[in-house]
């Protein structure tokens, strides 16, 4: 039994879940909030296939791909983080979240690389469907990327056990929904 | 000790599978020229499941709660189902 399996005692159905159960409840919310994005961006596709076709084409594959793979290493080094936290000490688990602080850091950089381009380019929020959705979406997650360094640094700064598990779900969980959002924004045609 | 040591290595293999699609998926996307159709859709939302799968069950660590981890998989698969459905409709 973990630390935070004897925490969760008394929270019912919620009490086998890891980290604190409040966490889950914004992971299950979080998933279907970007879930009914994504429904409603291939939603509007059936409205304009050509728009969103050429809309897409112009948007930088290879940097979205890179950042992916930015992301999923990042979440990598808060799993290490709370892997290390289970074993007394302070430094490593530090050390780990500095590397998925980083690595965080480096895709907010991409991703404002990549709106610097479509901006300068003249592509805005107004510009089409397609850009109006991908802005929305794609913004809203770097929002959370944003709120997501926030809490690794206020885990940093006390890493008990409990503290890393339950803030590195919430950085798995921008992990997650950025895997389901990259493939249907970029990928698909 | 031990404990850790086999969660290490699953989160490290998790790392590396999901790097692995990532980069397949690329290389799929720039190899798969105009309108690739539905087995690119099929594929893309395979990959998608495979690697929401990995981040619940490696990251999220989600093996500790095999009912809860059921219906995040249930709830994901159906998500995909529909948004994939729909860019089938599109003609995509």
């Amino acid at each position: 039994m973990t630390d935070s399996d004897s925490a969760n005692a008394g929270w019912g159905p919620l009490s086998s879940l890891p980290g604190n159960p409040l966490m889950w409840v914004l992971i299950g919310s979080e998933l279907l909030v970007f879930g009914a994005g994504l429904i409603a961006f291939s939603a509007a596709r059936i409205a304009e296939p050509a728009v969103f076709a050429s809309s897409q084409d112009s948007l930088d594959r290879g940097l979205a791909t890179l950042n992916t793979a930015v992301l999923v290493t990042s979440g990598y080094c808060a799993a290490q983080a709370v892997i290390a936290g289970r074993e007394a000490s302070t430094k490593r688990p530090r050390l780990w979240l500095l590397g998925a602080g980083l690595l965080g850091l480096l895709f907010l950089a991409i991703k404002l690389l990549e709106y610097r381009a479509k901006l300068e380019a003249g592509v805005g929020l107004e510009t089409n469907t397609f850009f109006t959705l991908y802005y929305l979406l794609t913004g809203f997650h770097l929002a959370h990327v944003i709120f997501g360094l926030g809490i690794l640094a206020l885990v940093a700064w006390l890493p008990r056990p409990e503290n890393l598990e339950t803030g590195a779900a919430f950085w798995h969980m921008v992990d997650l929904v950025w895997v389901l959002i990259f493939p249907v924004i970029y990928l698909v045609r | 000790m031990k404990t850790s040591r086999h969660f290490l290595s699953r989160a490290t293999w998790a790392w590396l599978f999901l790097l692995a699609l990532t980069l397949a998926t690329a290389v799929a996307g720039l190899w798969s020229g105009e309108g690739p159709g539905w087995p690119w859709l099929l594929a893309l939302g395979l990959v998608s499941f495979l690697k929401a799968r990995t981040i619940l069950s490696d990251y999220l660590d989600l093996r500790r709660a095999p009912d809860w981890r059921a219906g995040f998989l249930a709830t994901t698969a159906l998500l995909l189902a529909i948004v994939y459905g729909l860019s089938l409709v599109a003609g995509v």
